[in-house]
């Protein structure tokens, strides 16, 4: 069952900053001489492509690895699909809730308490309050929270804050799952419970796009991969297929 | 191997049999505030609503005596100025009575004015991480000031007792005229919001806009104390009607519809022009 289609996703950033004055005469100005015909075809001046004609579908319970180098789009992509920034052209069509986890440990209002940023984000991720309390005690079970529910956020370690707001995500149940870098963040043994947690909500048919550049840990929770490069979709296969070929491409460019 | 490297793969198409819960496009309606999403999340928002109203009274030394200084300070230092002054064009209201009067509105739509446009700049940590209708936050913030608006009013019906004066059935219309103050705040904090994120010079202007929009309202002076000549300035403004109406109603006389009908006009033509700036400033935010 299809639950995300990406259709020709373009995503095009300004380099530059302008004024705002002079960007727009430069615009009507292009315009007018007709120099502007379609978004995928022409870039205006000072932008480059972070994704150029990503196409991909992902079914339920699929588990898809998004990888690549720094700089190759992998995050935007992400960014895109949970609804942060918007696609510059082409489409995303969602099948299901989704909950994304980018840039983990932020989010947290720091003067609020862990019980007022529990509820908090758990609405932001899409939770209702009556949800939030039913699962109230399991999140701040797996954040091992207990004792510093009343403290304020700003308080916490980063540690803590980064348990936190994984365990928040984890238990929005959500149908698609967007994380970002979430396996490389926290001590070794949150990392195993994490990993483990993932692959738990996976077993229960959650789809889940994971993007790493580290592809030995995204091969213990993905089927397929994803390897994006400049933005451009280099390949799509089964996560051991890519593993290698992206390998291969590391070693040659190292030479 | 390598050369798996430069080859594109086909795209394994699958078939969808129903409709999607999101199509993300880079197009959007200019007036998608995405208020379907708003009603259905509303647990968000009253937890934003909660969590300003939390942190505004937090570490604080007087707490909610702070509420009730905010207007009855200025309003002493007015009176203190400007009794002698306008006390015999402003007709049977006391002058202290007459500019809280003024002050209890202007308060809070400056309050949220201000609050209400930095309200995207201001949590920008927020909006990079998580997706949630970003008209949450001005909408928040501009609500999250109705309790201190109340307690104004609680405060200005107090010193109309104690200045002697009755408490008329035309007081029915206060909350449609609250409702109008509300709705404007809305509008402009919401216009600003989405200005700042694409012009940060924008957020300067705001304080300055509102400093100026203080004097040309006639809050601590009646309207008449405008030459003739330029009373149109007052009646373009949008908070005259509000306010002129709001001190009708304390001495029994029915609003002034035709100034309120100005600022029905006026306010919807910002709401419009705000709904507009803000669908396409919006998609700036993250970027």
């Amino acid at each position: 069952m299809l639950m995300l289609r990406v259709e020709n996703l373009y995503k095009a950033y300004r380099y530059q900053t302008r004024g705002f004055l002079f960007a727009t005469v430069h615009r009507a100005i292009a315009r007018g001489f007709g120099d502007v015909t379609s978004l995928s075809e022409h870039l205006e001046d000072g932008e480059f492509y972070a994704l150029h004609d990503v196409n991909f579908d992902v079914a339920r319970g699929e588990s898809l690895g998004i990888i690549g180098s720094n700089g190759s789009g992998k995050s935007t992509l992400l960014k895109i699909l949970s609804r942060i920034s918007f696609p510059t052209s082409g489409q995303v069509l969602i099948y299901g809730r989704t909950g994304s986890l980018l840039e983990i440990g932020g989010g947290f209002n720091q003067d609020l308490t862990g019980r007022e940023n529990i509820f908090l984000l758990g609405a932001m991720q899409g939770m209702k309050i009556r949800e939030i309390r039913e699962r109230f005690d399991d999140i701040v079970e797996f954040a091992g929270l207990e004792k510093f529910l009343e403290t304020q956020v700003k308080h916490y370690s980063s540690g803590m804050q980064v348990r936190l707001s994984f365990a928040i995500t984890a238990h929005g149940r959500p149908e698609i799952l967007f994380l970002d870098e979430v396996l490389a963040v926290g001590d070794l043994d949150f990392q195993q419970r994490c990993v483990e947690k993932v692959k738990q909500l996976q077993q229960q048919g959650v789809t889940t796009l994971f993007v790493s550049h580290d592809i030995n840990k995204m091969s213990e929770v993905c089927g397929r991969a994803i390897w994006l490069e400049k933005g451009v979709q280099k390949m799509d296969g089964k996560v051991d297929e890519v593993q290698r070929a992206y390998e291969s491409a590391l070693r040659d460019t190292k030479q | 191997m390598s050369e798996d490297v430069s080859v594109t793969t086909n795209v394994h198409r699958m078939t969808a049999t129903r409709e999607p819960l999101f199509r993300l496009t880079s197009r959007r309606r200019w007036y998608d505030l995405e208020l379907k999403e708003i009603v259905d999340r509303r647990d968000l928002l009253w937890l934003l609503i909660l969590k300003r109203i939390r942190l505004k009274y937090r570490q604080t030394l007087l707490g909610v005596l702070w509420t009730i200084i905010q207007p009855l300070a200025p309003m002493l230092v007015f009176s203190l100025v400007f009794t002698n002054f306008f006390s015999g064009s402003i007709g049977t209201m006391a002058y202290p009575v007459f500019v809280l009067a003024g002050l209890v509105p202007w308060l809070y739509f400056s309050n949220a004015v201000n609050a209400g446009g930095d309200s995207l700049t201001s949590q920008s940590y927020l909006l990079g991480r998580v997706y949630f209708p970003r008209f949450m936050l001005p909408l928040s913030v501009v609500l999250s000031g109705v309790p201190d608006l109340l307690i104004g009013c609680a405060v200005l019906s107090i010193v109309l007792l104690v200045a002697g004066m009755s408490i008329y059935s035309t007081l029915l219309w206060v909350p449609l005229l609250l409702l109008l103050l509300i709705w404007l705040a809305l509008s402009i904090g919401a216009l600003f919001a989405s200005l700042t994120i694409v012009y940060r010079d924008i957020r300067n202007v705001v304080p300055y806009f509102l400093q100026l929009l203080l004097f040309l309202t006639p809050i601590v002076y009646p309207p008449e104390a405008i030459p003739e000549k330029w009373s149109w300035l007052i009646k373009i403004n949008p908070l005259t009607g509000i306010i002129n109406s709001f001190r009708a109603v304390l001495l029994g006389e029915s609003p002034i519809w035709s100034d309120i009908a100005a600022s029905v006009g006026i306010t919807s033509i910002t709401c419009i022009v705000a709904v507009m700036t803000f669908v396409k400033m919006e998609r700036h935010v993250a970027d």
